[in-house]
């Protein structure tokens, strides 16, 4: 406590007092426009607390979001699985590497609405499409992120693992593994946060429920306040679930670090 | 200009594969009352040659139009995204600016692009300075983040070196700051280049008239299949030739490093 | 050998046949003080007080972390001294922050721009400067390129030379801006024994060669933990005790040029001054 009054300028540059700051340069505007161009932030607010607390224009907030987080699960632990699989691949072989290179890259750059035209066009608005969107997005993500953390390898370990004589069984757990998890951990983040943003967009055009129908709906009612409050509400999910699931996972499995001065 | 043969001859490959599986599926997923439900990629092909010669054009114009529509919102978007980016990354580096910056960069990160395109077109209607400002505004954290890092990883030992020599200000900025900070530029233009695409198609498809998104859009909510796929094809053309110059520009730049064979 | 553990007596003056005198560096009562990782003050360089002789080929040794490099960065002003005064000439150093333009340095890593060209590095120093002007530059990259034996490498990218040589880049550069102060601080240190052995002798040759040219000797103060190296290269050399760092020994080194690493009395003095180091410096 006595830090923070040795320096009181600090006070004021503290990380927090950002937020005070956003929220206190986004009332002053919300005084000068309409709350079709700039709401204010107590309605947004208030919505974002309307839709924590379960409601909305016709049923509960909370099917929406079961909706949605469902198909997020879905298309977040495909993409995991296959992300991972193609990702061993690529760090292991030079020729797998070459060959999905270029769809990686396709994948990278293919924007999550032109998927959704294609699924929706494909499926119909089932739910399928929507997952299929998510999983086409976020795949190239993992895969990158595992395909860097197994070339990452340390050949020097594996080698020493062989000299030792350690079977394959005992180098993949012991060794590749343990290796691999502050890989997997950051692409599971990633990929996560934007199954998020990503399904927003799939919804618009590709669902009749979830979140970004809801913003569909409320854009059609030209309500921004509400759009903004379930982008907000995307944010706090976001972040809630890095801290709360993410983070101490990631505490727990990488404990034998050392701390970073 | 030595050409790697093998790699040319494994990019060709998983280029047929993308096609035969595309093929594949679309001979499976057969008819519908709508016709096919995916169209083969002859089909798709001979759509693209057509929209490229002016055929089965759509309101607003020619190929070319919706092409440099859609780029020039891309680029400038993409240029301001940069310059702010960057200026912001070099702050955060160094100094009490960096904690105030944590929560925006954070909050601009986890918005979904979505609202953030809705944002600006509320704002400028469906104007292109809507798009440029979104885009903009999409990939401004991500390249603060980068320069940040960036810069403040450094190599300490070279800025040691120009400040004993007695170095100005004029020359650590251009012969020091700069080029160590080229790698990180590139990598966060690429990444912002990529990101830009994106909101670019997200922003046409929300009712902007014209761009290589709207082309997209109407298609499909038309039941034009074939020249939807068609337009993605185009998308993809451009997309490509525009990273190889990227990257034949980096090269040029960053033709000091050797080949590291790892 | 003389053997002084309270260092503050001046050393004797030039012997007779020293060539015109160069920069005559004095340091006095240096103390420097960090502060700890725990907070707490650590004291690196304990009231050392040196006068160097101009126009010398000077050795520093120590154990690791002793603060021998913080001295040469002091003098280079790269660090600020937490008491006592360095002169150069008389000036205060302080006091006259031009008195750097002076100094050159060769790093323990090249600590080379590897996106410019060899030439443009050496360029990089003599544009830095400030003090020498333009018509000169291209001749003296040309000059002193030639003289580390790198003429044909000045289009060279760093990246695309040996360890040895883009060290080699890093003594051309210093030496272009024609420094009366030349500091090293473990130049040889990274690389492999052969090189480091092979970029000695080239040094003494450039040192003696450039006061054949010019009727001047540099002065050199040289960094090292390694007591053979500083024999092999050195006339003074002083030695400091692990930190918090004190001068605790001061030896001159006679044998006519060029020594050989084998020459027996070259051994003799090494093997002596090793044992006197793990006796003092270690302690």
């Amino acid at each position: 406590m006595e830090a923070k009054l040795r320096d009181p300028l600090s006070f004021f540059s503290n990380r927090f007092m950002s937020l005070a700051y956003m929220i206190i340069i986004w009332w002053v505007l919300s005084l000068f426009f309409s709350r079709m161009v700039i709401p204010s932030p107590q309605r947004v607010f208030l919505d974002v607390v309307e839709i924590l607390s379960g409601q909305a224009e016709f049923g509960s907030s909370y099917t929406q979001i079961a909706a949605s987080t469902y198909r997020i699960a879905v298309g977040f632990s495909a993409s995991m699985v296959v992300g991972t699989i193609m990702g061993l691949a690529m760090g292991w072989k030079r020729t797998a590497e070459e060959f999905f290179n270029s769809w990686n890259w396709i994948l990278l750059i293919f924007p999550a609405v032109v998927w959704t035209f294609i699924f929706v066009m494909w499926f119909g608005t089932r739910d399928i499409a929507t997952i299929m969107v998510v999983f086409a997005i976020v795949l190239p993500y993992a895969t990158v992120n595992i395909w860097q953390g197994t070339k990452a390898m340390d050949k020097g370990i594996v080698d020493m693992a062989h000299i030792y004589g350690a079977n394959r069984n005992l180098i993949v757990l012991d060794v590749y593994v343990p290796h691999l998890v502050p890989y997997i951990f950051s692409a599971a983040r990633i990929s996560f946060a934007l199954s998020i943003k990503i399904i927003t967009i799939a919804e618009v055009v590709g669902a009749s429920t979830g979140v970004g129908a809801m913003i569909s709906y409320f854009w059609a009612m030209h309500d921004l306040a509400a759009v903004l409050a379930w982008g907000l509400f995307m944010v706090f999910l976001i972040l809630v679930v890095d801290q709360i699931v993410f983070k101490p996972l990631e505490k727990r499995a990488l404990k034998w670090r050392p701390k970073l001065i | 200009m030595n050409i790697n043969w093998r790699k040319f001859a494994i990019l060709a490959a998983s280029f047929f594969t993308i096609a035969t599986l595309w093929g594949l599926a679309s001979i499976s997923l057969g008819e519908s009352i709508f016709g096919a439900l995916l169209p083969s990629p002859t089909t798709v092909l001979i759509a693209v040659f057509n929209i490229l010669e002016g055929r089965g054009v759509i309101i607003g114009g020619s190929a070319m139009y919706h092409v440099s529509l859609t780029l020039a919102r891309l680029g400038f978007g993409l240029a301001l995204g940069m310059i702010i980016g960057t200026v912001l990354g070099l702050t955060a580096s160094k100094g009490r600016l960096e904690r105030l910056l944590d929560w925006p960069i954070i909050i601009g990160m986890s918005l979904p692009t979505l609202v953030i395109v809705l944002m600006f077109i509320a704002w400028f209607h469906a104007e292109d300075i809507a798009a440029v400002l979104a885009v903009a505004a999409a990939t401004t954290p991500y390249v603060t983040v980068n320069i940040r890092d960036g810069a403040k990883s450094i190599d300490k030992g070279i800025i040691e070196m120009g400040r004993i020599y007695g170095a100005n200000r004029n020359l650590m900025t251009w012969d020091i700051f700069i080029p160590s900070l080229m790698p990180y530029l590139f990598s966060a233009a690429r990444y912002a280049f990529s990101l830009s695409w994106k909101v670019v198609t997200l922003a046409e498809a929300f009712g902007f008239s014209g761009g290589i998104g709207f082309a997209v859009y109407y298609n499909f909510w038309m039941f034009n299949q074939d020249l939807m796929l068609a337009w993605i094809v185009i998308f993809f053309m451009v997309a490509i030739v525009i990273e190889i110059a990227l990257s034949l520009f980096e090269k040029h730049v960053m033709i000091w490093k050797p080949k590291m064979a790892t | 050998m003389e053997t002084e553990t309270d260092l503050k007596t001046t050393l004797k003056a030039e012997p007779p046949d020293s060539p015109q005198i160069q920069s005559k560096v004095s340091v006095r009562n240096l103390s420097k003080i960090f502060e700890g990782p725990d907070g707490k003050p650590l004291t690196v360089i304990d009231d050392v007080s040196l006068e160097l002789r101009p126009g010398r080929f000077i050795g520093l040794i120590g154990p690791s972390g002793c603060g021998k490099s913080t001295l040469l960065n002091i003098i280079a002003n790269l660090e600020t001294l937490s008491s006592g005064e360095i002169r150069i000439d008389g000036m205060v150093l302080k006091e006259h922050p031009d008195l750097r333009r002076r100094l050159a340095y060769v790093f323990q890593t090249p600590r080379l721009l590897n996106w410019r060209k060899v030439k443009d590095n050496i360029m990089f120093a003599l544009k830095a400067n400030g003090n020498i002007p333009k018509e000169e530059w291209d001749a003296r990259v040309k000059k002193y390129l030639a003289m580390v034996g790198l003429e044909d490498f000045a289009n060279s990218f760093p990246l695309q030379l040996s360890g040895g040589m883009q060290q080699r880049v890093g003594i051309a550069r210093a030496l272009a801006i024609e420094p009366d102060i030349l500091l090293m601080d473990e130049p040889f240190s990274m690389l492999d024994e052969m090189t480091a052995k092979n970029l000695r002798e080239d040094l003494t040759d450039i040192w003696l060669k450039e006061e054949a040219e010019s009727g001047k000797r540099r002065t050199i103060i040289f960094v090292t933990h390694d007591i053979g190296e500083a024999v092999f290269l050195c006339d003074d050399i002083f030695m400091m005790t692990r930190r918090p760092g004190k001068l605790f020994n001061y030896e001159e080194v006679t044998v006519p040029r060029p020594r050989g690493y084998f020459d027996p009395k070259v051994l003799q003095i090494q093997s002596d001054l090793t044992r006197l180091f793990y006796e003092k410096a270690l302690g």
